[in-house]
């Protein structure tokens, strides 16, 4: 995730040729955001392409306060946490948890053994800053430093949030095993 | 230390288990670009409805105008057709015949009846 765009020529560009740049670098990055949270490729096709348009129509107005991609990022997770409620506006969070699962082992784009989907379902009981910090860690392939600067918070909180669910984790996997 | 770095590959295996269609990401780009267009489109058609909006609530305002400003000569006009007569009533008033004709005497006369006052014309 060292990937990044010269601002100053970003900015003398015009907004298609902005957009278009944003694609080309970050298409990937953005994907992996959204597609441990959606689960299944179908829906992270979705959430990625609504992610680009809510991307086209506000970059106008982005103000460079923020680094592009932090932007990007919240915008990401922000579609893909509103997707998963439209979705599944009945479910209670632990029968949203089930459904997801479901999904990922219906889906074609996912060939996780049962160990693996036993992770899954120990990452989904989380909570949500640490499912965040294991994502951008696994999936994003983030340093703690790009962590720190994406979720505005220090490094130190990050570790700590990492180890208590590393911790977590193997408690219900120990539980579940048993 | 062996369960540690057992989890740690375990984790490490997680995105892999996730797999993307072969190509997705080049066709995604030109599927976004086609997109986005569309969008542009939708954009403008929305655009002229907010233009048709704003256009609406300019024709309003200028119509209350226009009401108020009509409304507002109109009472003026009144206001100096009633303030014309009235003055036109006293400079007819002046310039009777009738009141010329009194003399000076005749009207002190008749201001001291009114409030019942002895006078002496010398």
């Amino acid at each position: 995730m060292d990937k990044s765009i010269d601002i100053n020529t970003f900015k003398q560009l015009s907004s298609d040729a902005q957009f278009n740049l944003i694609v080309k670098t970050y298409s990937q990055d953005l994907y992996w955001v959204i597609r441990p949270i959606v689960k299944t490729h179908e829906n992270a096709d979705d959430v990625l392409q609504n992610t680009f348009i809510k991307i086209y129509k506000a970059l106008p107005n982005f103000r460079f306060e923020s680094k592009l991609f932090s932007w990007m990022y919240r915008i990401a997770v922000n579609e893909s946490l509103t997707f998963l409620q439209k979705h599944n506006r009945k479910y209670t969070a632990q029968e949203l948890n089930a459904e997801l699962i479901e999904g990922m082992q219906a889906d074609i784009y996912y060939n996780g053994d049962d160990i693996m989907l036993l992770l899954e379902r120990a990452i989904l009981n989380l909570p949500a800053k640490q499912q965040e910090v294991f994502r951008l860690k696994y999936f994003s392939k983030m340093k703690y430093a790009e962590m720190a600067e994406i979720l505005d918070t220090s490094v130190g909180s990050l570790k700590a949030s990492y180890h208590l669910a590393v911790k977590k984790i193997k408690t219900e996997l120990n539980l579940l095993e048993k | 230390m062996k369960k540690q770095t057992n989890i740690e590959e375990q984790f490490n295996r997680l995105q892999s288990t996730y797999q993307v269609p072969e190509n997705y990401f080049e066709s995604f780009e030109a599927k976004m670009l086609t997109k986005t267009s569309e969008t542009s489109k939708k954009t403008k058609v929305f655009s002229i409805k907010k233009n048709i909006a704003k256009m609406m609530i300019a024709a309003s305002v200028m119509l209350m105008m226009s009401v108020g400003y009509y409304q507002y000569k109109t009472i003026d006009a009144q206001q100096s057709s009633v303030l014309d007569t009235i003055n036109k009533q006293e400079q007819n008033i002046v310039q009777d015949d009738y009141l010329s004709n009194i003399t000076d005497e005749e009207i002190i006369e008749y201001l001291a009846d009114e409030n019942d006052l002895e006078y002496d014309i010398e």
